[in-house]
């Protein structure tokens, strides 16, 4: 046997991984902090403003001293802010599993190919259905309607089937990424002769789902969606040991005792739910994805995923909360597409961070 | 001394390829022992090292790792018996140097890879023995090349293994680094009774270093395969075996330095003797003028051409005339006039 390493006095000095460490706590702490401020921030404000005391005092099980704001807070506000919390913690560290699988700074949540399935499957039953379901053609009563969200399940779900089986064959994770791309033309090119077909009305319909929303789960419909987006954080934060072994690359990660393929399907299973369930829940809800993992690298300056899963959840959430709210245009009666939020209010933050420090430009290799 | 590696009647090659690269090979390597792998571009090297390293299936025959067989072995279990360094460079990111090496634990730590204080004083003694404490804080993209091929040595020393694998671990390298590098290896053998297998193209370095050198040797006639020579540098110096493998390679193996000469055909024959001046003189106006073409003797026999090295500089003697010259540049231009 080889002789082992003997454990000499340490000169390896251990101060700045002290230092590095107590950073890292301090900026989780934060994150928390910002995140549990944004979901208060969306049950008081509103197309009506409703003071602190009386949305804590309703949460907590008691009753406002107007009915129409408990109602507010636990029928509108309160679902939306939790879906919008599920819906970007899911959102955020799904995209970062595909950024380190695909070791690519541009691969996002929907890399697999997901958000093009699930959209085929809703402008299939949208676009394609008979004049029928008339309920359909309502803006609001779309997102809310369980046919869609069973309609962009099942096109996410075919499409996370596909890339597990290429994910089982192929040696090399970029074949995936690919197929993934691949699949995006496919459904979008079949998405554009239906609507080439379909009337203006249901081509409104399927725009309106386009755009995204945090306010179509109902409470019926919470458990299902909490439970899958859960379920898909907890796989993810038990990969972050094998996404650190792939950070060195593929080679590297298999000589290093990681059964790469194992933990591609993995990662596979884990991203596709997450990014599936957001999909099928609230609508294909880019740039948040994308972003706060470079942001999280940015902040954080570590590439170590046991600190990159929980600080990505915990700022896609705050994040997504935070474009819920400029999207529902506090005091006043519009709301705004939320992915037009989500990007014109992200992107300035990303290039500013990208711009400023080393870290996130480094993070995949670009000096 | 106790066997690390044994390959036995190993057939290695790519099954669609028709023909193996090389056939029943029979390979061992002992425990702190460091044998270089040696051969032209193409003939199989990394192909060797790749199924000596469980990354691809041989076509025929077994590979023993401390009496396991790593084709066998899951990857865990592998990756604490053997670690591997390869010659592609990857970028892994926001991370400092330590924490590369810290993955270099992987295998040995639970499932959520959290580092007891037996792992961190591995990586730290790993870190130690390439002598990088002074880069652990650093960020890996700022290493020089040299840092980080030590960083990465540390990372592989850090997974505890029996044998270590190097794949051309010089080749971005310049000349003091790959000698550090070489060095730090040999040293490393020594100290942890570890085996190490390096493939490379520094045959300079590897007669120096290495314990035992395999050659990979293109067959006799075309369709023969590839062989492999296996023996310590100065006997294949010797027996002439390092000379016949890169006898077509453009350069020459001259077994009295060690080292290649460009083979050009040859202008000239002349005679050097020294009549003053130290060795080195002799040394260095031996390589110029045998760079220059000129095929150098002791005799008087062949050569028309004299030429004395003095404590100021060169006499040259030819025709009948002796001329005197003060540096190497005018000698060669003077000789190249005869």
């Amino acid at each position: 046997m080889a002789q082992r390493v003997s454990a000499s006095v340490p000169s390896v000095s251990t101060a700045p991984l002290q230092r590095a460490k107590t950073a890292r706590i301090g900026a989780l702490t934060l994150l928390t902090g910002v995140l549990i401020v944004a979901f208060i921030a969306v049950l008081v404000m509103g197309s009506v403003n409703i003071p602190l005391n009386e949305v804590l005092t309703t949460v907590l099980g008691g009753d406002a001293s107007r009915e129409a704001w408990t109602n507010i807070v636990l029928k509108v506000r309160l679902p939306k802010a939790t879906t919008a919390a599920l819906a970007g913690a899911a959102l955020s560290v799904a995209g970062l599993l595909m950024q380190t699988l695909f070791r690519n700074p541009l691969a996002d949540p929907f890399a697999l190919g997901i958000s093009s399935g699930a959209s085929l499957g809703v402008a299939l039953m949208v676009l394609s259905a008979g004049t029928a379901g008339g309920a359909l053609l309502t803006g609001f009563g779309l997102r809310g309607d369980l046919a869609v969200t069973a309609a962009a399940s099942i096109g996410a779900g075919l499409v996370m089937l596909l890339a597990l089986a290429a994910a089982r064959r192929v040696s090399g994770s970029v074949t995936l990424l690919i197929l993934g791309l691949m699949f995006g033309y496919i459904s979008g090119a079949l998405v554009t002769l239906l609507m080439h077909s379909a009337i203006p009305e249901r081509i409104q319909a399927y725009t309106n789902w386009t755009f995204g929303s945090f306010g179509g789960v109902t409470w019926g419909q919470m458990p299902i969606f909490a439970a899958a987006v859960v379920t898909g954080l907890i796989a993810a934060l038990a990969l972050g040991k094998s996404l650190n072994a792939l950070l060195t690359g593929e080679a590297v990660a298999r000589s290093l005792g990681l059964n790469v393929r194992r933990a591609r399907v993995g990662i596979v299973i884990a991203a596709a739910l997450l990014a599936g369930s957001v999909t099928a829940f609230c609508g294909p809800i880019g740039f948040i994805g994308i972003a706060v993992p470079h942001v999280c690298r940015g902040i954080l300056r570590t590439s170590d995923h046991r600190t990159l899963i929980p600080a990505a959840l915990l700022m896609g959430a705050a994040a997504a909360l935070i474009a819920a709210l400029i999207a529902e245009m506090p005091g006043t009666r519009t709301v705004l597409p939320l992915n037009a939020i989500t990007a014109l209010a992200g992107a300035p933050v990303v290039i500013w961070i990208v711009m400023r420090g080393r870290a996130a430009r480094a993070a995949f290799g670009d000096a | 001394m106790k066997v690390a590696l044994h390959a036995r009647d190993l057939t290695i090659g790519y099954k669609r390829a028709g023909q193996p690269i090389a056939a029943h090979l029979d390979l061992t390597l002992y425990d702190g022992e460091l044998v270089c792998l040696i051969g032209q571009n193409g003939i199989g090297k990394t192909t060797l090292l790749r199924t000596l390293a469980g990354m691809q299936p041989p076509l025929s025959g077994t590979v023993g790792l401390h009496d396991q067989d790593v084709h066998q072995l899951d990857a865990g279990a592998l990756a604490r018996l053997l670690s591997i360094v390869l010659t592609e460079r990857v970028d892994p990111g926001v991370m400092i140097a330590r924490e590369l090496v810290a993955l270099g634990r992987h295998p040995h730590t639970d499932w959520l890879g959290r580092l007891s204080a037996h792992d961190q004083a591995i990586i730290d003694g790993a870190i130690q023995s390439v002598g990088a404490a002074h880069l652990a804080a650093r960020p890996v993209r700022e290493l020089s090349d040299g840092e980080r091929q030590k960083i990465t040595i540390a990372r592989a020393l850090a997974q505890e293994p029996a044998l270590l694998i190097l794949d051309e671990p010089t080749a971005f390298l310049d000349l003091p680094r790959r000698v550090e590098i070489m060095r730090l290896v040999r040293r490393l053998t020594r100290e942890r009774g570890m085996a190490a297998l390096i493939s490379t193209h520094d045959l300079d370095l590897a007669l120096r270093a290495a314990d035992r050198l395999w050659l990979l040797v293109p067959g006799m006639t075309p369709d023969a395969l590839p062989t492999l020579i296996d023996g310590a540098p100065e006997d294949l110096i010797l027996n002439g075996a390092l000379a016949a493998a890169f006898q077509n390679d453009g350069a020459q193996f001259d077994p009295a330095t060690g080292s290649f000469q460009l083979s050009a055909e040859s202008i000239g024959v002349v005679q050097l003797t020294s009549a003053g001046g130290d060795d080195l003189r002799g040394v260095w106006t031996r390589r110029a003028l045998e760079r220059a073409g000129f095929r150098v003797v002791n005799d008087t026999q062949t050569a028309n051409t004299h030429i004395e090295t003095t404590e100021e500089g060169w006499r040259v003697m030819a025709d009948g005339t002796t001329v005197h010259m003060e540096s190497i540049s005018r000698l060669i231009e003077k000789l190249r006039t005869l």
